[in-house]
This record gives C-alpha cells, structure tokens and sequence, in this order.
C-alpha cells in the first residue's frame, strides 16, 4: 500500500498538511499477529487430526481416512485437501476482513485508530496532548519486522493509544514525523493562530559567532552539547537575562538550564536526538536477580524439597505439586524484572529522557522531564553486596495501575551511585539535583546536619527503623528516608506536590509523634513519613507549605517570562 | 489533653462548620444503629414470636447488643466529632482539620484544585446543609467538608474557584 504522506523526505519535522480524512492501512499482517494464539490453537487443532492420519498414508500408502472423533469421516485425498483449505481460506479472508477495516489517520491535530468489521471502534488522540510516542516491539510482530506505535495523552485514562503494526523503518520514520507535528501543533495550540510560528523563531537563523547577545528565540543548543558555540550561547544568556534585570546570573543559568533541559528554549533540534546516558550492564543485571527475594525463596524451596526427599523420598509426590503455584509466581516475576532490566538503555532526549529495555518484548518509553513529579531511589538489603540501586518515578500522564510497576515509571532497574547521580541531574524538573540529600538518604542514620528524624520515643512503635525514619528540606525539594535493610529514599519537589496531611492516632498521640504525607499524583513513589515528632512534624508542614507556595510562584514566573518571550 | 490546634500551625482562625450538622450526623446515626440493631436481632425477635428457638438464649442477645452499644458511643461522640472538623482560608492555600481519636491536618493550595463538589441530600437539605469536597490532581487528597451552611458552601465555592483561577499552576 503506497502511502506518501508519511515517506516525506528526512529532515522535515512537520507533518505535510494532508486532507482532512484520508485514511491508511496498517501491516497486512497484523490480524494474524495480533490473533496468533488463535492461529496457534487452530494449528495444533487440525494438525492433531489431520496429521496422524495423513502421515500414514503419505508413508505407509493406506488410504486417507480423517476421522472426526468418530462424528465426521473424510475419505479420499480431495476431500481433505479442499477442507484443509477451507479452513485456511477463512482464516485468511477473516484476517483481510479485520485489516481492511483497521485503519488510522492523521490530520495536523488528531490521530485517529479505527478498528472492527462490525463492531466499530475508534480511538483519537490530540496531537497537542500526546506527551510521547514510544515504540513497542513484542517478540512476534519482531520475527515479522513489525512494530506499534503507542502515545502518550496527558489527557489520557488508563490506556493509551496504540498504532499496530506497522514495518518497523515505517514506524521509526512515522514517529519521527508524527514528534516534529505533536511539536508543531503543541506550539500553535496556546498562542494564535499565524503569530506563533513566526514568533518562535522558526526561521531564525543560529546566532552567528561573535555575536554579543543572541535573541531570545533563538535555537539553544542540546543541554549536552559542550561545543564551543553551545557553551558561548549559554553564556550570552545567562547574561541576557541579567541584563534585563530578570534574575542573578546564577539563577539566570539556573534557569537556563532548566529551560533547556525541559526543552523549553531549543526549537531546531531533531526532538529524536539521542544522547545515551548509560546501558545496564547485562552482569549486573543478572547479578540483581541473583540477589532477589525471587531467588532467595526458590533456594529456600528447593532446599526443604532435598530435605524431605532424604527423609522420606516418597512424600516428594505430595511436595513438589505443592510448589507448582509458587514455582509459577516466582518465575513470572523474574522473567517480569529481567524484562524491565535486560539491556536497559537511558537516553537523553530533548523533553527528558527516554529509556529502553527487554529481552523478548522491547520496549521504550519517553518521560518528559517537566511532567515528574517525584522520584524514589531504593536500595533493597540483598543488594547492598554490589551497591545496587533502583529507582522510580511518578509522571504526570503516565497513569494506568497496571503501569505502576511497569517500565514506563522505572528509570534505572540496577544501577550504580554513580547512574544514580546521572538520573537525579537528568530527571528530576529541578536546577540542582539534589545528590547531597539523596546520598545522606540512603546512608545516613540518625539526625544529621540534613535529616532530622524519629524522636527516641518512637522506638516502641518502630524498633528498627526509628533511627533512619526521617525527612530533609531544602528550598526546592522535600526529602524522605526511611528502611533500615531495605533502605529509600524519595525527593519531592515542592513545586509538584499536590496537597499535604498530617495524621495522628490515639497511640501516635500519647506519644507525642506523628506523621506527614505529601499528596501526589497516584504512583510508585511512596511520599509519606510516619512517626515524626509532633511539633517538628506541624513545623515541617508549615515550612513546607510556605516553600512550595514560593516554588510555585518561582515556576509561574519562569513560564510566564517563557511564554513573554515566545510572543515577542 | 492538647488542643486540636496542636497539629495545626498557630495563629489560624478555624472556622466550624454548622452546628445543625450534629442533628444531621445524630439523626443518620441513630436510623442506621436502630437498623443494625433489627437486623442483628433477627434471632431474638424469631424467638420472641416463638418462630425458632428459646428467648432466653444468650447468643441471641449478645449482637444486637454489642450494635446497640457501639452505636450509643458512636452517638455520644459525634458532638465532639462534628466539632473538630474544622477549616481555614488563608491567603494561597485552605487548611482543613478533622478527628478527635484519628486526627489529621491537611493543607490545599488553592492553584492544586481542580475542582470543588457541592453535593447535597434530603436530610442535608432539611437543615439548609451541604457537603463541600476538594479535588487536586492526587488520589490521596482527602479534602472534605461536611454540613456547611448552604449559602456558606456556594460563597466557599465561588471564593475557591475564583483563587484557584488566579494562582492557578500546571502538574
């Protein structure tokens, strides 16, 4: 099926405006992969008759006689033959069926999925809403070549849209274009309509060398690029915005930096330029499954079945169907984590970062930078032996419970301190990562000069952990610790939480303790502290409340000034 | 014992909601023990009409019983309850308070709502009552107040709608 539209020459990010519409096919193949386990079951139906018998006679030249568990007798070579391709004709002509009614297009502000013969669905998606689109290769439509496209809607409920299955180069490429559109159509949906794109500095050439102070439309350069020009323009604007009296220069490169980095200021730049952060090393991540509780319980198992075995090898028949459930769980959630880890890629992108994994189904996922809302880094108690750590995020538009655990809220399955370190400078929507409080949180115990933590009384309510149980301030990020063998750490910036509470029970008040819980958008991050000091508690929340409120108005001061200089 | 205040930071002028609320929460509370009641005492009143069984079983008298005790508890703390429930309107966010055994302070910045429900019901309406609910992006934000006067919870509404337009923040 030849389709012009989306084979537009490289480079051009903009989607040509197509008529309003015109709707494309996806691969011919995709009832059928979508279907295999259908295709599968029929197979292994018909080859169960069909085969037995028919493989007599082709070797031992007795006659063709299917027989239909005794209901249906098929006699003679003709007769087989032409059910056999009865069956694969309907096969075929049902998956020509779905396909040709499966359909998508595209239009400079939609994407729309249509699907079913008849029962019709149709699924759309604001372009400027999609946050990302990800490229999802499962191990069969892989064997195929084929590929989906999934986007991401900051609108969206629990399930995304989802484009399958296209070649996977088509895929690649549509994508490409399809970002340069959410982009195009993103930047014109605020602003009016005609002024936008020339007020973008769309056409506005790169700053020449030498050039005192570049305009403020001007293309910056990717956060990673440390040429000289790049270096030069991050200089001259940090400058430009102390000359206008906006900001210190160091808040103005600070916010420069975060401009850049949420992919507020660079407009030229191909949005799919990739700078690979770090890949999981494919040792450690064996190593961390190794080191799992997975693991652990199934030697425990296989230890009391060779136990029982040398007592009494007969109770082994009662035993060992016992384990099967557990032997299932187990090996799932294994086979899940070595997924979500095999050679897991983090990259830098223009929004944020995008991140890779997968052994069989590879996945990728894009998380904007500006939508975080808190991350937790944790260092589970069998891992301490290499160093281990992983973290997670909450994305804003990420939703969907059966995504929690999923890789789109992972950012490093098994990482080092040093990955760590990387994703708290990549990640967080903050100037100045703070490594400082994460470091403190995952080692520190007792108060120290950043942690204050549990009174000495919560020892009765918490006796191991009372002593690490604790929370840090500073102006732009709330930080938790909790866990003694299993150790975390959360850090929430204050311009993302939502709403704060503070809970006291009946014990938790004699004692004089309590505890704090930062609101959040729902994910895997935990963002509650229990067990607090009462009056430092109250204290916390108060501060809390003071700082996200000038957080707040920092970032509202940011965008506005943004958006301010977009119009001029 | 310490005040309610203790969890809330000093100097916050708390505002009560109605005090008709408490009749409201009595008067829920008494129909729904009188039903827990019947209906654990299904037993006794069978063997009272001489149905099923002695009335002088002691098992049968042992649930409506303990029903009938708790709801009576349950009534006689619901003044102190309703009384606790509390809240505050300060210049960027609204402080709300609640509990007398499981207390909790929770703090929303007007720019977090997303939305305000006014939600109503016979009863409520009876006594010119409404319950006034907070949203922010987050489940966990549990922002409710119960029993506000009527013409009190629209004037809340429109005050927080109106703020949280001006202060209003991106996720």
């Amino acid at each position: 099926m030849s389709d012009s539209r989306t084979n537009g020459p490289p480079g051009t990010n903009a989607l040509r405006p197509s008529p309003e519409g015109q709707w494309l096919r996806v691969h011919p193949l995709t009832p059928y992969v979508r279907s295999w386990l259908l295709i599968v079951a029929l197979v292994w139906g018909v080859g169960n008759v069909f085969l037995d018998d028919v493989l007599s006679a082709v070797v031992y030249g007795d006659p063709l006689d299917v027989d239909f568990a005794g209901t249906v007798q098929l006699v003679g070579i003709g007769l087989v033959a032409a059910v056999l391709c009865g069956v694969v004709g309907l096969v075929i002509g049902l998956g020509v069926l779905s396909w040709w009614f499966t359909r998508y297009q595209i239009t400079p502000e939609h994407v729309r999925f249509r699907s079913g013969a008849i029962f019709r669905t149709q699924r759309q998606a604001r372009l400027d809403r999609v946050q990302g689109i990800d490229i999802e290769r499962k191990l069969l439509p892989r064997i195929f070549g084929l590929a989906s496209l999934k986007f991401d809607v900051a609108d969206g409920g629990t399930s995304a849209l989802e484009l399958s299955y296209l070649r996977r180069d088509k895929a690649r490429e549509l994508r490409h274009q399809l970002l340069g559109a959410v982009r195009e159509a993103s930047r014109s949906a605020p602003a009016t309509a005609g002024g936008s794109r020339d007020g973008y500095g769309h056409d506005a050439a790169r700053p020449p060398v030498g050039a005192p102070a570049p305009r403020a439309d001007a293309p910056a350069p990717a956060p990673w690029d440390h040429s000289p020009q790049a270096r030069q323009y991050r200089t001259a604007r940090a400058g430009h915005a102390d000359n206008r009296g906006m900001s210190t220069p160091e808040e103005g490169s600070r916010e420069v930096r975060a401009a850049a980095r949420l992919g507020l200021l660079s407009d030229q730049d191909d949005p799919d330029q990739q700078r690979r952060v770090f890949t999981v090393p494919t040792s450690r991540v064996v190593l961390s499954l190794v080191l799992s509780w997975g693991t652990v319980s199934a030697v425990f198992f296989a230890a009391v079945a060779v136990v029982v075995w040398w007592w009494n090898p007969q109770a082994l028949r009662v035993v060992i169907p016992s384990y099967l459930p557990v032997a299932v769980m187990i090996v799932s959630g294994l086979y899940n984590r070595l997924e979500s880890s095999w050679g897991f890629t983090l990259s830098q992108v223009q929004v944020g970062v995008r991140v890779r994994s997968g052994l069989l189904n590879e996945r990728s996922s894009t998380i904007p930078v500006g939508r975080v809302q808190a991350l937790q880094v944790s260092k589970p108690a069998l891992w301490r032996v290499f160093d281990g750590h992983r973290v997670k995020v909450i994305t804003a538009g990420k939703g969907g419970v059966d995504d929690l655990e999923g890789l789109r809220s992972l950012v490093l399955p098994v990482g080092t301190p040093d990955n760590v370190a990387d994703i708290l400078e990549l990640v967080l929507p903050l100037a100045e990562a703070p490594t400082e409080l994460v470091r403190d949180g995952l080692n520190g115990i007792d108060g120290d000069a950043n942690y204050t933590t549990s009174p000495r009384r919560a020892r009765w309510l918490d006796p191991l952990t009372w002593r690490r149980t604790g929370f840090a301030m500073d102006d732009a990020v709330l930080s938790l610790r909790w866990g003694r063998l299993n150790r975390n750490v959360s850090v929430i910036p204050h311009h993302k939480t939502q709403s704060l509470g503070l809970q006291q029970g009946p014990i938790e008040r004699r004692m004089r303790i309590a505890s704090i819980h930062a609101h959040m958008i729902t994910g895997p991050v935990t963002t509650a502290v229990h067990h607090l000091d009462a009056q430092q508690a109250r204290d916390l929340m108060v501060r809390q409340t003071d700082a996200a409120r000038a957080a707040r108005e920092r970032n509202n001061h940011d965008s506005a000034r943004r958006s301010r200089e977009e119009i001029q | 014992m310490p005040d309610i205040n203790d969890l809330g930071p000093q100097g916050l002028a708390w505002r009560r909601v109605s005090p008709d609320y408490i009749k409201v929460r009595l008067i829920s509370a008494t129909v729904s023990t009188v039903i827990w009641v019947l209906i654990t005492g299904v037993p006794v009143i069978l063997a009272l009409l001489s149905i099923w069984g002695d009335p002088s079983d002691l098992w049968r008298w042992l649930p409506p019983a303990i029903v009938l005790v708790w709801g009576i508890i349950d009534l006689c703390l619901i003044p102190r309850r309703v009384r606790a429930i509390g809240y505050a309107e300060q210049g960027t966010e609204l402080w709300l308070r609640r509990g007398i055994i499981f207390r909790s302070v929770t703090v929303v910045p007007y720019g977090r709502m997303q939305y305000v429900d006014i939600k109503t019901g016979p009863l409520l309406n009876a006594f010119g009552l409404a319950d006034l609910t907070l949203h922010t992006a987050a489940a966990a934000t549990d922002a409710n107040l119960p029993g506000l006067p009527r013409a009190e919870a629209d004037r809340l509404r429109e005050e927080l709608t109106r703020r949280g337009e001006e202060l209003m923040v991106g996720l």
